[in-house]
């Protein structure tokens, strides 16, 4: 791959270990031509940003599963302005806790901590088209 | 090779010099698990003539909140042992993070303290189980313990490698021989229950890896003097698998015990309902949990752990939770459930065979590496990739194992990574996956996804409520 293929940063938050839908957004959009790093499972915030600092990611996104995020993620924008970062953040998946939840109401929470929350895979392709169109070949994405 | 009663005292002046909350005299411990008033969770897996137990998971974080929970599982779900699920945080020993945050998905039990927690056991009068996931759960069952509790989930390899990336194997694997040690100590008084997570990382897990780690992670406890183990297993979603594995764990347990020179102990059965991931269709997903409750009474299980028709949604809620506990204990008396198991065909005793052949040649290509330190052994093992455990996320595991489901939806080998399996197996696992048609990755998101998908015309997967 090219050097200046746009990077992806990809990760779990600290307290969560659920790896699968992490693990298949890596797959995904590498079949569509992005350049992933993915940090894993149970990735502190400072670590993020870490990450964010090193390798200068187009965007962020977080996997979230076990209902924690909220907490789990609340210090990523400070880390990040300490080492005077900036980058989109965003993050799909169980995102809160329990059942039912309002829509409108987890955005704006997420909007507080600097996330844009998405709810699947295609919207992630799509967020990142609109930042820089993939390296190669726009096809459709295939359901996963 | 067994803890000396020093080094464990040792060790525990460290945790407690480490750890948020004072330490207190192990007589203490010892009293409060004496003084119990309430059966065992033992007294209970031993109890009622081979019927069903039924149990829920349940953790919420207040500890009013948490009473209430329990209140009303017992009063409107009736299970046989009820649940402490601690919370993330806790787990991953952040017990800071678990006393600042408001909504937690489980029970901070360091963090309200064994007194609280043992006030819940008293107000319900049903015996609580902690269930957690835990890469070093020494602090939980010191509190767990001390509360007077009989039953402590997990062990130092199902509870890092799917549960972390970064705890070496060899430090859980010490952690839990501490929990172990403590356990038999404990067990001088009153008879605890440990009981090994099976499900491992819960997707797609091939029932011989899950069998001979619990059977690892049984040794590893009976050595330092536990005398009751209760092996989890998960569901695999194929109805002669499961019940072949189901019958095969108590002989595997005994046999193994023995190789190892080790005492015979009381050997229960868990039976994980469905552990991967679940249809968001509410119908469907009451459809699986029913007909998981016919292969745990098939294949005579101890007790089932319950899911819910909102799994696939988040937390349950208490409502949902006791409506599925009561659906399960209902389904556990009927005809189907109770005769289901006399059918024992042909296929079942030979999947039982295949299934106790691939855990034989696993755990003998583990004691070939010594078994005077078993420890030592099964981390050397998961080095070299005899043991793996597919899909986790943890850096002490190779993850080289590919599993795949038959036609017949049992789970086998697609790739064995490096495995110890003869010949015989390999071409067994080979047969049974038939012919491919998708590729391979394809395929394998397919199986994951098998049970969650809806087979009923006219639902989508996005469920009907
Ligand atoms: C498998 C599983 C486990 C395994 C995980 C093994 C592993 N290492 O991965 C085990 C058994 C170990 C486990 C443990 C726990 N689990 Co769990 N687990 C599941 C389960 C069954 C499936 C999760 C999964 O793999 N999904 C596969 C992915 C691909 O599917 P998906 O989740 O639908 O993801 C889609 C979308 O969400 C989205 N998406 C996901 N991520 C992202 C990211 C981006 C950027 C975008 C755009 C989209 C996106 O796209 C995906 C594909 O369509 C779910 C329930 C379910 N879904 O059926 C519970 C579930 C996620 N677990 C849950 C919990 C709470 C836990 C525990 C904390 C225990 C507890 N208290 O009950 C522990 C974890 C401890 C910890 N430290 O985190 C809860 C979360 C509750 C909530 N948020 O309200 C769930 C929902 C179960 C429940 N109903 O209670 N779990």
């Amino acid at each position: 791959m090219r050097e200046f293929e746009p990077l992806v940063l990809l990760a779990v938050p600290e307290s969560d270990c659920h790896v699968v839908a992490c693990k298949l957004l890596e797959l995904y959009l590498k079949k569509h031509g992005y350049r992933v790093m993915n940090l894993g499972v149970t990735t502190p915030s400072s670590e993020i940003a870490d990450a964010v600092a090193r390798l200068r990611p187009i965007a962020v996104f977080i996997s979230g599963q076990n209902g924690h995020a909220l907490s789990d993620l609340s210090g990523l924008k400070d880390e990040l302005a300490i080492r005077a970062c900036s980058v989109p953040l965003f993050i799909g998946g169980k995102v809160t806790l329990g059942p039912v939840s309002d829509a409108d109401e987890v955005q704006a929470r997420f909007a507080e901590i600097g996330f844009t929350v998405l709810q699947s895979f295609n919207d992630a392709r799509e967020a990142l088209r609109k930042l820089v169109p993939p390296a190669h070949g726009a096809r459709l994405p295939e359901a996963v | 090779m067994k803890l000396e009663l020093e080094d464990l005292l040792t060790l525990r002046g460290e945790l407690f010099r480490n750890a948020p909350i004072p330490a207190f005299p192990l007589e203490e411990t010892l009293a409060a698990l004496a003084a119990r008033t309430c059966p065992s969770v033992t007294e209970v897996l031993g109890s009622g003539g081979g019927a069903l137990k039924i149990q829920p998971r349940c953790g919420v974080g207040g500890q009013a909140e948490m009473e209430e929970l329990l209140r009303f599982l017992k009063i409107h779900g009736e299970p046989d042992i009820l649940t402490l699920t601690i919370d993330a945080y806790t787990r991953l020993n952040l017990y800071e993070k678990a006393a600042t945050t408001t909504e937690l998905n489980g029970y901070p039990l360091i963090h309200h303290g064994a007194a609280r927690a043992a006030t819940l056991e008293a107000a319900v009068g049903v015996p609580l189980q902690v269930r957690h996931g835990s890469p070093d759960g020494r602090l939980l069952a010191e509190v767990a313990y001390r509360a007077g509790l009989t039953s402590f989930e997990g062990g130092g390899i199902s509870y890092n490698l799917p549960y972390s990336k970064a705890v070496p194997l060899r430090r859980s694997l010490r952690a839990w021989q501490y929990v172990d040690r403590l356990t038999g100590l404990a067990s001088e008084v009153q008879t605890i229950d440990r009981e090994t997570f099976g499900p491992l990382t819960a997707v797609l897990t091939p029932p011989s890896i899950s069998i001979a780690i619990s059977i690892l992670e049984m040794a590893l406890a009976v050595e330092q003097g536990v005398r009751a183990v209760t092996i989890g297993y998960p569901e695999a979603g194929c109805f002669y698998q499961d019940m072949a594995a189901l019958t095969a764990i108590p002989r595997l347990c005994a046999e193994h015990l023995r190789r190892l020179g080790l005492p015979d102990v009381e050997i229960f059965t868990s039976f994980h309902q469905w552990m991967g991931v679940f249809p968001k269709d509410m119908t469907a997903a009451l459809a699986l949990i029913a007909s998981g409750v016919v292969s745990a009474a098939a294949g005579k299980a101890t007790k089932l752990i319950n899911k819910t028709h909102l799994e696939a949604h988040g937390v349950p809620t208490k409502e949902a939770n006791a409506f599925c506990i009561r659906l399960c204990k209902s389904l556990a008396s009927t005809s189907v459930a109770e005769q289901a198991g006399e059918a024992s065909s042909e296929r079942v005793a030979e999947e039982r065979s295949f299934i106790t052949r691939e855990v034989d040649e696993i755990l003998a290509a583990v004691y070939d590496l010594g078994t005077d330190d078993l420890v030592e052994s099964v981390a050397s093992a998961f080095e070299r990739g005899l043991l793996d455990i597919p899909f986790s996320p943890s850096r002490s595991a190779r993850g080289d194992v590919l599993p795949a489901r038959g036609p017949d939806r049992s789970i086998r080998y697609l790739d064995p990574g490096r495995l110890p399996f003869s010949a015989e197996t390999l071409a067994h696992n080979r047969r049974r996956l038939g012919a491919r048609k998708a590729d391979d990755h394809q395929r394998i998101i397919k199986d994951i996804n098998l049970l969650a998908g809806s087979r009923l015309p006219g639902l989508t997967s996005r469920g009907t409520t």
